[in-house]
């Protein structure tokens, strides 16, 4: 494939020049940079409240902090990381920059559209942030009703910081769809499309739909709290529980959200380093939609323990169980795809490797909990917390970081130090497993969640934890170091340095603004490794 | 007309215009199906009014969406899109509905008459032994306790494996911590012990039932409980047939509505 | 604000200046039909929660619910009904006559807007006597006769009132658009080339209309 650098020097990011070129951009690329550093600055926040909350579990009893402090540390972990971080990280900094480019395409359907969504967000994440200026909040990312509809912290305001983020997501999907649907290249035909693109259809679809539901429940929660107007009360005839079902008819599939685009940046990534087509490309597409599909009817299996009725929960135990299949027909296919390929160990498919070990704990994890009647004991326990940051952590951010290592040759034209990248993921790897495993334990122990004090017991699981949070902190610091002194002093990147076969490698690195200075046409698919040779 | 200036060959038919002929005869449809709603609406047809009137509501969003939005000349893309739309929305009713409609003596509308009714049937002086509390505790003991504590009270019980220490094998009598009397099992039934949760949600004198069941597991008897035993684990006044519950609260934990108001007033501090 | 990757691209003199990552004019057109329709999509599930809790409500709760609909006045929600459907009319022909280049444009998004302006009148007035009334959501009511038969009809109100004010709310942003839309038809910006802005409006208002056919018989019509 001959590359298509043309005129020296220029690229989306050299040119236009000045920061008002950067404000009122509406290059794709340069607003999936915006959303990238707005998004790891959010990281490092919400990070850091991790490692608040772990170090005030050390030991039993107060440690460094007071109850009440404490509950405002997890609020605005789960709640930072949720909606400022894992939900936008992938589709928004990674899918901004790639999916047109994928498709050969100019750019997005919708470029306003796209700017306004990411101001969107950002006024949101300020208004939610903000919150820390006016007492807190401490209901758990969750708001459930009546402790949010009461509580003196700053609960309204924090969900309508949800809102409004709620329609950056919505617009972004809205985006996505139409770009997938209207914008590909002459060739690109529906079965040649990258399996990247059909994740992030699917996660489109879920923002699209998904989405609205939550910001009309804190629209109405918030409502509750400062007209009272009772459809959460039970005082005045209404229902909590039904807070609870309005909540997590958009929180499950958000979930997917977060995962879907993670394993659509392992679908790219398992090939490539495998020099092998991916096996059962049909299947794979076919499975992303089975997955969102079955997102959209399981969302009681969080309220096994709320109040809803057992007949309820048995359909919702049953339903969820569905969902390991085509997420198992995904592993599987990944595990095919790899055997005998000519597998690489770059960072790229270190991450990858990760994300395969800890999303399968964490799925597996998940069958446990959906299982009814095991789930009366675990839930709110520290099993919860294990299971779901497997799956959000193992699953979201190893796709993220894979993903980053992956396209950053590409983004910014750079290659960033192979060694301190392997040593960075042996930290974050391990750090992962240190922090995380140990929950299992403490929780199916009977360690609850959310309480800033234990019994004795469970002393040693949680140091153990938190030493493990220590290394995971300590593998992005050395992350972020590396990725930076590659954008001041790494080697030139290539047009195409992993010898992949997407159109987006077809165009120079980083790209020019218009995306491809010809008008690419697909004559291949983006894997047909065992046809073609990159 | 010029409008072919818009026109592409593989892309005709994605902007059909609607004659105004058509858009006034919808229009006199749309309103007749309105007449048609507020008289049906006002004769009596029982169960049906709701359905017949969404039906008919039904009709005339099909006319609009079809016609005014142009969804019968529009692309199949844009079709599957709205009309997942309403099928997700149906979803979230049936399901929602799954839940709230097959709640068994729900408590917002039923609480106080649920309770009095379980007052009703609770024996007088229900700490006492009888057949009836063992029948209840029987049936209770394997709704609640098999999962941990086995089906014969062996500590064997499914949920057992990842517990440590495992729970209590009731056929044995030794170092129970409660002691092994009615009120140490209620004791426990009311506090919760370790990773057993509290069960101080049940009324009293079905935490009573469990435990004349669980001492029939083993055929040594313990000793009947002394009015002040009773009287620390919640039966107020042993000397009235109720125990003393109608008149007070029948547990030591708190009400969860003064709890909430109490971590509320905490957190306006 | 100016960047290059959104300079309009110029076709043939004469012609609708459409956007640079598009292939034609048509091209932008169907890409921002589907956009538009996708929008009505989660405009659906925005409005879902309120119709759900409305159907658990409304089951459990019948007796209250009926009595509650009936300090409602259906004459003016027949009447808002038919103002509404009417400006769907207008609307549409709005939309024909941008489509053929016809001067009456303007007229029908007057017309429309007027509709829409009259619909918020008769809201107006049915609020304010909700309020003499003491018919208000939740813990704000203080109407007699429901408080004594009907506890639980405070739980039909919040439902009236959040309902038929999203709605409100969302006839108001439709408002501001068809003036919007209007201003720039009353320039000349609308013809055969170029229709897109008043179709796409056309779509929202529509959808608006669609909200208020199934509001009306849920509240209005109960029992």
């Amino acid at each position: 494939m001959s590359s298509t650098t043309a005129v020296a020097g220029k690229n989306y990011l050299t040119d236009p020049k000045g920061i008002g070129s950067w404000i009122y951009t509406l290059d794709h690329k340069r607003i999936g940079l915006l959303y990238l550093v707005s998004v790891l600055f959010f990281f490092l926040v919400g990070g850091i409240f991790a490692l608040l909350v772990r170090l005030e579990l050390w030991s039993p009893g107060q440690t460094v902090m007071s109850a009440d402090t404490y509950n405002k540390a997890f609020t605005y972990h789960g709640t930072m990381m949720v909606f400022m971080v894992i939900i936008p990280m992938i589709p928004a900094a990674i899918g901004n920059f790639v999916l047109p480019l994928m498709l050969g395409a100019k750019d997005v359907a919708f470029p306003r559209l796209n700017l306004l969504s990411y101001y969107i967000f950002m006024a949101g994440a300020l208004l939610g942030v903000g919150t820390l200026f006016f007492k807190g909040v401490d209901t758990g990312w969750t708001f459930y009703t009546p402790y949010s509809t009461k509580t003196g912290s700053a609960a309204a305001m924090m969900v309508m910081a949800a809102f409004v983020m709620g329609f950056s997501s919505i617009l972004t999907g809205l985006n996505f769809i139409t770009t997938i649907h209207k914008l590909r290249a002459p060739g690109q035909g529906w079965t040649k499309l990258p399996l990247m693109c059909w994740a992030l259809y699917a996660t489109s679809l879920l923002q699209l739909l998904a989405t609205p539901v939550l910001a009309l429940t804190l629209c109405l929660m918030a409502m509750e709290r400062v007209f009272n107007i009772g459809i959460f009360d039970p005082a005045l005839g209404g229902d909590p529980v039904l807070f609870q079902h309005f909540f997590w008819f958009y929180s499950h599939p958000a979930v997917y959200i977060m995962v879907l685009p993670a394993m659509g940046v392992i679908n790219e990534v398992i090939p490539v380093f495998s020099q092998k087509p991916i096996f059962g490309y049909k299947a794979m597409a076919l499975a992303v939609f089975g997955i969102a599909a079955v997102a959209f009817i399981v969302w009681g299996h969080h309220m096994f323990t709320s109040g809803q009725s057992a007949t309820a929960g048995f359909i919702f135990s049953l339903i969820t169980m569905f969902v390991a299949i085509p997420t198992g027909i995904k592993m599987f296919s990944w595990l095919a795809t790899m055997y005998k390929g000519t597998l690489r160990f770059q960072a790229p498919m270190l991450y990858a490797y990760a994300f395969l070990f800890v999303f399968l704990i964490g799925g597996l994890t998940g069958v446990v909990l959906a299982t009814m009647a095991a789930d009366i004991h675990l839930h709110d326990t520290y099993f919860v917390v294990a299971h779901f940051h497997y799956v959000m952590v193992g699953g979201t951010l190893m796709g993220f970081m894979a993903g980053i290592h992956y396209w950053w040759p590409k983004m910014f034209g750079k290659m960033y130090s192979e060694g301190a990248a392997k040593l960075a993921w042996f930290f974050v790897f391990m750090g992962f497993n240190v922090t995380f495993f140990p929950q299992f334990i403490a929780g199916s122990q009977g360690m609850p969640r959310r309480y800033y004090d234990y019994v004795a017991e469970f002393t040693i699981w949680n140091q153990v934890s938190t030493v493990g949070s220590w290394m995971i902190g300590v593998g992005f610091v050395i992350s972020a170091i590396y990725l930076m002194a590659s954008l001041v002093g790494g080697r030139k990147a290539s047009d195409n340095p992993w010898q992949a076969l997407g159109l987006e490698w077809q165009t120079s690195s980083p790209p020019p603004t218009e995306n491809f200075l010809v008008d690419p046409v697909v004559t291949h698919g983006p894997y047909d490794y065992d046809k073609v040779a990159a | 007309m010029s409008h072919h200036d818009q026109h592409d060959d593989h892309e005709h038919g994605e902007h059909h215009i609607l004659s105004n002929a058509m858009g006034l005869k919808i229009l006199l449809i749309l309103i007749v199906m309105t007449v048609l709603t507020v008289v049906t609406a006002r004769i009596d047809l029982g169960h049906l009014n709701g359905p017949i009137a969404i039906f008919i509501a039904c009709f005339k969003a099909m006319l609009v969406i079809l016609f005014f939005m142009g969804m019968k000349y529009d692309s199949n893309d844009n079709r599957a899109f709205f009309a997942s739309s309403f099928v997700f929305f149906g979803v979230f009713v049936v399901l929602t509905a799954a839940d709230v409609f097959t709640r068994v003596g729900d408590w917002r509308t039923h609480g106080p008459e649920l309770k009095a009714t379980m007052m009703k049937e609770i024996q007088p002086k229900f700490w006492e032994d009888s057949e009836e509390s063992l029948k209840r505790g029987a049936t209770l003991f394997k709704e609640q306790c098999v999962t941990c504590h086995g089906s014969e009270g062996h500590g064997d019980g499914p949920a057992s494996a990842g517990l440590n220490p495992k729970p209590r094998n009731f056929t044995l009598t030794a170092d129970w911590k409660n002691g092994r009397t009615v009120t140490g099992i209620v004791t426990t039934l009311n506090k919760g012990l370790g990773s057993m949760p509290s069960f101080d949600n049940f009324p009293l004198p079905n935490r009573f039932d469990l435990a004349h069941y669980v001492l029939t597991l083993n055929a040594e008897k313990p000793a009947t409980p002394t009015a002040d035993q009773l009287k620390a684990v919640g039966v107020l006044d042993p000397s009235k047939d109720d125990g003393g519950l109608a008149a007070g609260g029948s547990s030591k934990s708190i009400p969860i509505e003064f709890a909430i108001d109490r971590y509320v007033e905490a957190s306006k501090k | 604000m100016s960047s290059p990757s959104s300079v309009d691209h110029h076709g043939k003199p004469g012609e609708h200046h459409f956007a640079h990552h598009f292939r034609s004019a048509l091209h932008e057109f169907v890409t921002c039909k589907q956009g538009m329709w996708l929008f009505l999509v989660q405009e659906v599930l925005f409005f879902s929660p309120l119709f759900v809790a409305y159907f658990m409500f409304r089951a459990q709760y019948a007796h209250d619910f009926h009595l509650g609909a009936l300090q409602l006045d259906w004459k003016m929600g027949a009447l808002n009904t038919i103002i509404l459907l009417c400006s769907s009319y207008t609307m549409a022909r709005a939309v024909t006559a941008s489509q053929r280049g016809e001067k009456s444009i303007v007229k029908y998004l007057a017309i429309t807007f007027l509709c829409a302006a009259g619909f918020l009148v008769v809201k107006y007035f049915e609020y304010t006597h909700k309020i003499h009334d003491g018919l208000l959501p939740g813990k704000f009511m203080t109407n007699p006769e429901l408080l004594a038969e009907a506890p639980k009809a405070a739980i039909f109100f919040s439902l009236y009132f959040c309902m038929t004010g999203l709605h409100g709310i969302h006839v108001i942003g439709g408002m501001g658009v068809i003036a919007w839309i209007m201003w720039r038809a009353h320039k000349g910006e609308f013809g055969p080339k170029y229709f897109t802005p008043v179709e796409m409006t056309g779509l929202y208002w529509h959808f608006v209309d669609l909200v208020w056919i199934f509001l009306f018989p849920m509240l209005y019509l109960v029992g």
